[in-house]
């Protein structure tokens, strides 16, 4: 019974860490231009579709995460580049129905080229399961769960120790401001992409030889750290807490109700915490940058 | 401060900002439909005008927050017009706009390194040291969050945080804005050390008496033109032109119609 419970809460804090993760990068991307990055869990599948082809042709894995971790960057950088820059008149809603798009249009290509199948990474730490306090994780486990508390360090320390953190932070409390101190809230946007690009190739590497991945399941993951996001009301630390909060109610729901509410739940939560959070508080975050960003370009 | 500066500010002169035949606005009709307008080092000029004559549009475009459609925008020669902000405040032009859009959830201290965003790191403490003897205010209220602090210590940080770029000419909109009077002058007298120490001045105000008193020289908008421009000491005087355009220099001016 107890390590039953012990047995979901390790689940729980695995993908709650993942979740927390990707959260990470969605706050990140709002934080710096005010987009809802629908394409923060495609990132986490082309990584580890990725890996799994380098792994394929006999890469080890530090080439095949580097590879991933790349991938993620210059598709950051294009989508950047090629795609938000040019939508010069768009208005946010346009650019997040656009963002929606690519995603939807990687995966459907990476279905195209790979196949429908599912791929997940080869273990590459020992897979033998280790007991702690009477709870059996694998070292793969362990692995998601410390580097996304390495992850956000990182991002707490370049976030609120750093001259760009600030100018990030300066961005989301007053764009207009930030413009005239001589920020360029159109490269803090690129570097908020590939930041949340380096986010979802780390999730790769780690979260790939946890869960086999389809070409098609990137918005799923995208939609998790969305809304652990929205718990979190949009703030970093806060994120990691929520991602986690959400790996738990899902793993205890799994496992005590059934594990085909796992999913139900949590997209049930987000219905319900944007409810509540609407009735609360016009002043979220999201508003801010929603009503006082177009103007700045 | 130079006293033979001359009248006509679409003179050829190659030193100073220089805005001529400046047209911008937000949407089919412009806002400013042809303003001249310079300063030079060490001068304050201000900027006269009821509401809507166009005041913050020239503010904005001359900070490039506002494309200018037509006329240039010149720095001691050089062409402003088409550089975005960050350049601009690199060439050493800064704005203090109007509502100051401080960063109010951070710290003062971190509103004036941002100030000095442009600027490396190097001269980032001299920069700090040299804001804080000019607003020694400010100096205990560095850990405070700015969205806490008084009407005017929040404008003194906005000057300041414009200051931490080291800039050589300064544009300040409405400075005044919803301030005691006293705060008022109190800021204004910095202003007036600032061009002492060598810094041109655009002064956007609409209580023309004190800014007129601060200034050097004065131009006056309505609907997007300047109707008058010349020496502030020579407008000042002139009631002809005070019951024109500012319906009477009092502190407490009555407008004869609704404020919109």
């Amino acid at each position: 019974m107890f390590t039953d419970f012990l047995q979901f809460t390790a689940g729980g804090l695995t993908s709650g860490a993942i979740y927390g993760l990707l959260a990470l990068g969605w706050v990140l991307v709002m934080r710096v231009s005010g987009l809802l990055f629908f394409l923060q869990g495609e990132f986490v599948v082309v990584g580890v579709f990725v890996i799994v082809t380098l792994q394929d042709h006999g890469a080890s894995i530090a080439v095949a995460a580097v590879g991933a971790i790349a991938a993620c960057v210059v598709g950051a950088l294009a989508v950047d580049g090629l795609v938000i820059r040019r939508l010069r008149s768009a208005t946010p809603m346009s650019e997040v129905l656009v963002l929606l798009g690519l995603a939807l249009l990687a995966g459907h290509a990476l279905q195209q080229i790979a196949g429908p199948n599912a791929r997940g990474v080869k273990p590459f730490l020992p897979t033998k399961p280790v007991s702690i306090f009477g709870a059996f994780v694998t070292p793969h486990q362990i692995a998601a769960v410390v580097v996304t508390a390495v992850a956000t360090a990182a991002v707490w320390f370049g976030v609120t120790r750093t001259s760009l953190g600030r100018a990030m932070q300066a961005c989301a409390d007053n764009p207009e401001g930030a413009v005239l101190v001589g920020i360029r809230p159109v490269r803090l946007r690129t570097l908020g992409f590939v930041g949340a690009a380096l986010i979802g190739g780390v999730a790769a590497v780690v979260l790939g030889p946890l869960a086999a991945m389809t070409p098609l399941g990137g918005l799923l993951w995208s939609l998790k750290g969305f809304i652990a996001a929205v718990l979190a009301r949009w703030s970093f630390m806060g994120a990691v807490a929520a991602g986690i909060f959400l790996g738990l109610i899902e793993s205890y729901g799994a496992g005590y109700i059934s594990s085909v509410y796992k999913d139900v739940i949590s997209l049930s939560m987000l219905v319900v915490v944007l409810l509540l959070q609407g009735a609360v508080s016009r002043d979220s975050i999201v508003q801010r940058l929603r009503t006082r960003r177009m103007s700045l370009r | 401060m130079t006293a033979a500066t001359s009248v006509d500010p679409g003179s050829s002169k190659s030193g100073g900002l220089v805005a001529t035949g400046l047209v911008a606005g937000y949407h089919q009709t412009p806002v400013l439909r042809s303003v001249d307008v310079s300063v030079d080092a060490g001068e304050i000029v201000c900027v006269l005008g009821a509401n809507g004559a166009g005041k913050s549009t020239l503010a904005r475009a001359l900070a490039g927050l506002l494309a200018v459609r037509e006329g240039t925008i010149e720095l001691d020669g050089c062409m402003l017009s088409d550089l975005p902000v960050s350049e601009r405040v690199m060439a050493g032009v800064s704005l203090v706009p109007e509502g100051r859009a401080l960063f109010p959830r951070l710290r003062v201290k971190e509103n004036l390194m941002l100030g000095a965003f442009r600027r490396n790191r190097g001269g980032l403490s001299a920069a700090m040291t040299e804001v804080l003897d000019l607003f020694p205010v400010l100096a205990p209220r560095l850990n405070q969050v700015a969205g806490t602090l008084s009407g005017g210590e929040q404008q003194m940080v906005a000057i300041a945080r414009a200051l931490m770029a080291r800039p050589t000419y300064l544009v300040l909109d409405e400075p005044s804005l919803g301030l005691a009077p006293i705060i008022i002058e109190r800021i204004l007298v910095k202003v007036r050390e600032l061009a002492s120490s060598g810094m041109g001045i655009i002064l956007i105000e609409q209580n023309a008496s004190l800014a007129l008193a601060i200034s050097d020289r004065a131009v006056v908008i309505e609907r997007g033109v300047v109707v008058m421009s010349g020496d502030a000491a020579t407008i000042r005087d002139d009631g002809d032109v005070v019951r024109a355009y500012f319906g009477g220099l009092g502190r407490v001016t009555t407008t004869t119609h609704s404020n919109n």
